[in-house]
């Protein structure tokens, strides 16, 4: 490898990082204005309610890693983010809503985006340190709007009005939380 | 390459001290153990090449950058944030394990070329020559008689050719009756010199049974009683390790065990890390001090 190669190589890999770490100040003004004003109802009338649970950690508790078995990492009543109610701008996906109320109430959150096939969205590894796989082979995050499962990714999932919306962590792929895969 | 004291040891000893080493760095990710491989490899590759063996590693910096900055961008678990990429945070515990993750790539690279001084080729026909001889004696013929077919092929086509059969406007009958024609030639001619083989294969004692290879290694008493010691250390180190007493988090936060099973797990590490290099440097130092 001549110098003048090495050099050019460095050059890319320092200016991808620098593009990455300032790509985030780039139009997202509207954003920062939507987290500031999250819960400001005099905004707008129309609302969703947004609530985030891992209580189902608590009956599979020996399953879960072993240093994820502290109380800063699943609290003892099992909700992360409790009955919260935000507004709801035009446009929100049950995504927009989940990443803005992790932004303004500090909460760790991580995904995953596809943009291949029919099934193009992001897909949630975890919330609050607890990922896929944390507990059980079986385990992940799964979401539900008015109680009812959407078959498909969050990001694709356009909000209606007063609709409530809850991030709940299952360790038996949906089971626990009332899923019944009917055999036909 | 010097002449080494360990290299006169039988290739059943050396090749087990040394898939031991390897499985030792690559099962484990606790950082105090990576370090030890690391500086245990190390030892052994100065006292074989001494100078030279620094300048193989100048590449290893391109492991280091590409896991420490790399591997953070796609991986955002952890309880420290230091930067954010498209609004998801660079953690200090993913560049963490980037280094360890690195740290453990290069010193089994390194154990890898210290393995390629211990193990030549002689000793590798010998440790290997008896499980996979037929297997490789199919697989070399196999290998030799495609490009041979190819090749005889083409003999058959170009003396065709100079009897004048092989035209180039010929119609496509013809064309596929000369291609029958010369097939038929190419198997009988193979066929041929398959019998040929088996002959010469027979009259050189293939089949007859129980045959030895020429080898010039002894199983010695040494050779006892370092493979003695080395299972024994290994097979207290394997119970530590299915027990999980070495374990390291690195998500979401770093957490070291450190008890006095994890300590004595370690000592038992570097003694089977440092045990060769160590005799190895014992006898180089005072050969040194013979000579002057």
């Amino acid at each position: 490898m001549t110098k003048r190669y090495k050099k050019i190589v460095l050059c890319v890999l320092i200016g991808i990082l620098l593009i990455f770490t300032f790509s985030q100040y780039l139009g997202k003004s509207k954003e920062n204005y939507r987290i500031k004003h999250a819960e400001d109802l005099n905004i707008s009338d129309k609302t969703v309610t947004l609530c985030i649970r891992c209580d189902t950690i608590l009956q599979h508790y020996s399953m879960l890693q072993e240093n994820l078995q502290k109380e800063t990492f699943v609290p003892q009543d099992g909700i992360i983010l409790k009955d919260t109610t935000f507004v709801l701008f035009p446009g929100d996906t049950a995504f927009d809503l989940l990443q803005r109320a992790t932004k303004r109430y500090g909460i760790q959150m991580e995904y995953r985006g596809s943009y291949t096939g029919k099934i193009s969205g992001n897909y949630i590894e975890g919330i609050n340190f607890l990922y896929e796989f944390s507990c059980g082979k079986d385990s992940g995050w799964m979401y539900m709007v008015n109680g009812d499962f959407p078959n498909y990714s969050c990001s694709q999932y356009p909000l209606k009005n007063k609709d409530k919306i809850v991030f709940a962590y299952t360790c038996e792929r949906g089971k626990d939380l009332g899923i019944h895969y009917d055999r036909k | 390459m010097k002449k080494l004291k360990w290299n006169q040891r039988h290739p059943i000893t050396i090749f087990l001290h040394a898939s031991m080493m390897l499985l030792g760095t690559m099962l484990t990710m606790h950082p105090v153990m990576l370090f030890l491989s690391l500086i245990g490899a190390f030892m052994y590759g100065m006292v074989i090449e001494g100078k030279k063996w620094w300048q193989q590693f100048r590449w290893c910096i391109w492991i280091f950058a590409i896991e420490m900055l790399f591997f953070p961008c796609f991986r955002h678990n952890g309880v420290t944030p230091i930067a954010s990429i498209g609004g998801q945070a660079i953690t200090l515990e993913s560049v963490l394990y980037g280094f360890f993750m690195s740290i453990l790539l290069i010193s089994s690279y390194a154990w890898f070329r210290v393995i390629s001084f211990w193990i030549d080729e002689e000793r590798l026909l010998y440790l290997f020559g008896s499980i996979w001889s037929s297997f490789g004696l199919l697989l070399s013929m196999i290998f030799r008689f495609l490009p041979m077919l190819r090749q005889r092929y083409r003999e058959i086509q170009e003396v065709q050719r100079g009897l004048g059969r092989g035209n180039k406007n010929l119609s496509l009958p013809e064309q596929i009756y000369l291609f029958g024609k010369n097939s038929s030639t190419l198997i009988s001619w193979a066929l041929e010199h398959t019998i040929e083989t088996t002959i010469s294969m027979e009259s050189r004692g293939y089949g007859i049974g129980k045959r030895t290879t020429f080898h010039r290694f002894v199983f010695r008493l040494q050779d006892v009683f370092w493979c003695i010691g080395m299972i024994a250390l290994e097979m207290i180190w394997g119970l530590g390790f299915i027990k999980r007493y070495y374990v390291m988090y690195y998500f979401p936060a770093l957490e070291m065990q450190w008890n006095s099973k994890t300590q004595f797990g370690i000592i038992i590490y570097a003694i089977g890390m440092f045990s060769v290099a160590v005799t190895e440097l014992c006898v180089f130092m005072f050969r040194k001090k013979e000579v002057s």
